[in-house]
């Protein structure tokens, strides 16, 4: 039985995106948004969410400011962060898994459906039946 | 100091000889790098022989060394024609490839002015078969008698004159309005102008006096063309012009001094200092010279650095949208295919196609901003080329099926291993034989073998597809090139797979070589990488 209640935050600053994820994901979890790193840090900070999709390319501080502020900070470090981004250079997935981050995904090498799935596995949620 | 009005004509020579000789030292420091500058150097250097040449026969005593001095100047016109128009024609160069008749003028003057040369050095040694003897002073006469092949000589003259003017006026034609044509004309009209006023010159040979005054404006003239040519080609750096002022003050003042001086023996010490401060001035120049180099080479990496880091941050921020797109479409194609009707299905199929496209698209952008860039890391490491070869074929099934082309392979003899970036050269065999089997027709074969050969391993991709013509067989490497019969098969595509598959070889210390006998009868792809060396990461 999939757990629906499950806190996803997505840090996206583009509108189309946003829309795509809420989308797909408020059938199974509990989607929450943050539009700039600032915002991100306190909706971790006040809900505590399951799994952080971050970006990188962010107004305002960037993703891996903000990773490391999560890992930095004691209360938030245990947060699961994956980067969804569209950099993708060795040097920048590098930098986010020494930072801290589960995996580093480039947006646009996987569909809406395999992110999904990938969430999913990553919160170890089986297929309802 | 003894100076009479007499003297005044020869201080005129010897200023415009002085200034076209400043000219030829400030050439000779760029001349190296530059063709424009060497075709100039050229021009004007053979300026400065007639300059000199005229000025010391102008004020030689003995009327046979007067004439020897004439015969040298003489070759110094041939020279500044036949130069002038190089320079027109290299100018010329510089906005497209001259056609065959241009050549064959260029030819034709270089012939010509050979001749004279020859003819002009037989006249040193005793003929006189342009220049004739000085029946007087050259002080009171203007020239020599003519020889036979006076006439040869000036006929070339205003050839040379009007092909250097057709040149310089084609590229006029194709300068970019503004700055740069500005200085075309300039040069043009400059140029035209000195060569046709110096032709009034040889009025006086035959007696007749046409309004010397107006040859003496041919050598300023000139000094404005050459001057114009070298300031258009961006030659001056502050600093450096700056060095180059206090140099060519010191040889202003060296220089008088040395011609001023009552006698000979006076003179020698002046002849010294002038000697000894051209020496050196030319190697503070040439110092100075490699360290503006040296700064704009740091200030031209920079400029690449921010252009690709721009570039970069571009397709970086365009994927967001693609991204947004393609998961728009793959959303509508998923999850509302039950309420979509065929119609709606099938454009929203064609919107999941072009998203990935676009998606391809940039990525191949930044592939080629990161390769110019020269930011692409290799990890080299042994690997089987047979191996590598057969992935990529197997990897390439479903579109080989789709076009009914089959893909062959085989492995002669024993292929060591070698050191590669497994990833990379996977991609650029892919990238071969994928473009072998797109463009070969329905039915038909390739081929690919793999061999070993003295000091490395060859790859070998083979086609009976639409071949490449000769013309374009040059530049099917090149960044964004595709071929007019690739280009009507498929419309689709970028051009710079091949660019890429070179870049990706050429950094695994092979070669790549493409091959066709001709348009629609195949086309050869040999890869051909050096034997195993220690793997590096």
């Amino acid at each position: 039985m999939t757990d629906a209640r499950k806190k996803v935050l997505v840090v996206e600053d583009d509108p189309l995106l946003t829309d795509l994820f809420a989308q797909k994901l408020t059938k199974d979890f509990n989607f929450l948004h943050a539009p700039t790193g600032e915002v991100a840090l306190d909706q971790i900070k006040n809900e505590a969410p399951d799994l952080v999709l971050l970006d990188i390319l962010l107004p305002g501080i960037d993703g891996f400011e903000v990773l490391k502020r999560i890992k930095a900070d004691p209360a938030t470090a245990s947060t699961r962060v994956i980067i969804l981004s569209n950099l993708g250079s060795p040097e920048d997935m590098q930098k986010g898994t020494q930072l801290g981050a589960e995996k580093f995904i480039v947006k646009v090498s996987l569909s809406l459906s395999e992110v999904h799935a990938l969430v999913k596995a990553e919160l170890g949620l089986t297929e309802a039946a | 100091m003894n100076i009479d009005l007499a003297d005044v004509q020869a201080l005129g020579i010897a200023i415009s000889a002085f200034f076209i000789t400043l000219m030829v030292a400030f050439l000779l420091v760029f001349a190296y790098r530059d063709k424009i500058a060497r075709a100039m150097l050229y021009a004007i250097g053979s300026g400065s022989i007639w300059a000199w040449a005229a000025y010391l026969s102008y004020t030689a005593s003995d009327l046979a060394i007067a004439r020897e001095f004439r015969v040298v100047s003489m070759l110094g016109i041939v020279g500044i024609t036949s130069f002038y128009a190089n320079f027109g024609f290299q100018y010329l160069l510089e906005y497209r490839a001259a056609f065959k008749i241009e050549k064959a003028v260029r030819f034709a003057l270089f012939a010509g002015a050979v001749c004279l040369a020859m003819l002009l050095i037989s006249d040193l040694l005793g003929t006189r078969f342009v220049v004739g003897e000085f029946t007087a002073s050259p002080r009171t006469v203007l020239a020599p008698l003519p020889g036979i092949f006076l006439p040869s000589l000036i006929t070339y003259h205003f050839a040379a004159m009007v092909a250097m003017a057709y040149f310089l006026y084609r590229a006029l034609r194709l300068a970019p309005v503004g700055k740069e044509r500005r200085q075309v004309r300039v040069i043009l009209f400059a140029a035209t102008a000195a060569l046709t006023l110096g032709m009034t010159r040889y009025a006086s040979w035959y007696g007749y006096d046409v309004l010397p005054q107006l040859t003496i404006l041919a050598a300023p003239l000139f000094i404005i063309a050459a001057f114009y040519a070298i300031k258009s080609y961006r030659m001056f750096d502050i600093p450096l012009a700056t060095a180059q002022l206090l140099v060519f003050t010191l040889w202003g003042f060296t220089f008088f001094r040395m011609i001023l001086s009552d006698t000979l023996a006076d003179a020698w010490p002046d002849i010294f200092l002038f000697v000894t401060s051209i020496v050196i001035g030319i190697f503070l120049i040439r110092s100075m010279l490699r360290e503006s180099k040296l700064q704009t080479e740091v200030q031209s990496l920079l400029i690449e650095r921010t252009k690709t880091e721009f570039a970069m941050i571009a397709a970086h921020q365009l994927r967001t949208p693609t991204a947004g797109l393609r998961w728009l479409f793959e959303s509508l194609a998923v999850d509302e295919k039950r309420t979509l009707n065929d119609e709606q299905k099938h454009l929203v199929s064609r919107g999941v196609e072009t998203a990935q496209r676009l998606t391809k698209l940039i990525n191949d952008f930044l592939q080629i901003v990161k390769t110019s860039g020269g930011s692409v890391e290799y990890s080299f490491e042994s690997a089987d080329i047979g191996d590598i070869v057969r992935r990529a074929i197997d990897s390439l099934e479903d579109s080989s099926s789709e076009r009914h082309v089959r893909v062959d392979m085989s492995v002669q003899g024993d292929v060591p291993r070698v050191s590669v970036d497994k990833e990379k050269f996977s991609m650029a065999i892919e990238n071969v034989i994928d473009n072998a089997i797109k463009y070969s027709e329905a039915g038909s074969q390739v081929h690919v073998r793999v061999s070993a050969e003295r000091a490395s391993v060859r790859i070998e991709v083979q086609d009976n597809g639409i071949g490449i013509s000769n013309d374009e067989k040059a530049r099917i490497f090149e960044r964004f090139f595709r071929g007019d019969a690739a280009r009507r098969k498929f419309t689709d595509g970028s051009g710079i797979g091949l660019f890429f598959v070179k870049s990706i070889v050429e950094a695994h210390q092979g070669s790549i070589d493409m091959t066709s006998p001709g348009m629609n009868k195949g086309t050869t792809v040999v890869i051909s990488i050096p034997l195993l060396r220690p793997s590096t990461s």
